[in-house]
């Protein structure tokens, strides 16, 4: 049987993920943020990073030479902020994010939204059939543990990189 | 205001090394350039490691040595001689910077996160948890 996780510790467990190294094979992220604002938007939970990782001597040198120095980002926006997450309110956060992005030369982004229950179907095919190439989102039912992410690369990624 | 301050043996042992290392290399010098030997004595070896200590620690006090002292409405942080104040209300956004090493820092945004324009209250050094810390400093600056 899955135990049922609730979204405070959801949340730490992305934030803790994340910081460890969970995702240095496509990021280093090593900057967390809390209740982070953009626009109307508040979101408990954001984390960024790079994709030229750090290390020590020889891999900070191999990184320096063989990877790009993307800004990257992962956003985790609650359903229950918004009790009910609405396809239009979905479209405004994704341009919203958007927009951050390419102010600040942001290559590529995660968007997280858990959730304590089933996500309603008009949300769940909006994101299965979202082809944006640089945002992955991931719709966490914390009830179930079960992840749906739409269909990038990026995307697909979340599932492989955060377990939960 | 409180006061938290705490010796960081890391930057006190990195100042320890670089001072022993030259105070060495300078001792070995000027005796092969005046004597043409190495006098290799443990009480000069002694001496070496007492004035390496005397001058590292001061080298640290002046250089690394983190105090912070914050109230409800204001901090003071002290890195050695450099000191800042500021008012939590003239922050935006706080984050937690994990800097390798285990040295983790809160950072203290005015307006911009991709600027750089940030205060860096060494955590770490000044032994606090983290993310305790973060969400106090959070109720601070919310207030």
């Amino acid at each position: 049987m899955k135990r049922v996780i609730d979204l405070r510790n959801l949340i730490d467990n992305i934030e803790n993920q994340l910081i460890r190294g969970r995702g240095k094979w496509i990021a280093e992220f090593n900057e967390s943020f809390i209740n982070y604002s953009l626009d109307n938007f508040v979101f408990p939970l954001v984390v960024r990073g790079q994709t030229r990782s750090k290390g020590f001597l020889l891999s900070r040198f191999f990184a320096y030479l063989s990877m790009p120095n993307y800004l990257v980002s992962c956003f985790v926006y609650p359903s229950e902020i918004n009790s009910y997450l609405k396809k239009e309110n979905l479209r405004i956060l994704l341009r919203e994010i958007s927009k951050m992005m390419k102010k600040n030369n942001v290559k590529w982004s995660w968007l997280i939204i858990p959730k304590e229950g089933e996500f309603n179907q008009g949300i769940i095919k909006w994101v299965e059939k979202n082809d944006l190439s640089n945002i992955g989102i991931a719709l966490v039912n914390l009830n179930t543990k079960n992840i749906l992410t739409n269909n990038s690369v990026i995307g697909r990624k979340i599932k492989t990189t955060l377990k939960f | 205001m409180k006061k938290i301050s705490k010796i960081n043996f890391g930057d006190l042992g990195k100042s320890f090394s670089i001072f022993f290392i030259f105070i060495v290399t300078l001792r070995i010098i000027t005796n092969f350039l005046f004597t043409k030997i190495i006098i290799v004595e443990w009480w000069i070896f002694g001496i070496e490691i007492v004035l390496a200590a005397i001058v590292s620690y001061l080298y640290y006090r002046l250089k690394y040595h983190p105090t912070f002292s914050y109230d409800k409405e204001s901090f003071i942080l002290e890195i050695g001689k450099e000191k800042i104040s500021s008012k939590w209300k003239d922050f935006k956004f706080i984050s937690l910077y994990y800097g390798g090493l285990g040295k983790i820092s809160l950072r203290l945004y005015i307006n911009d996160i991709y600027k750089d324009d940030y205060i860096e209250i060494p955590v770490s050094d000044l032994g606090l948890h983290p993310k305790d810390f973060r969400s106090e400093v959070s109720k601070l600056i919310s207030n």
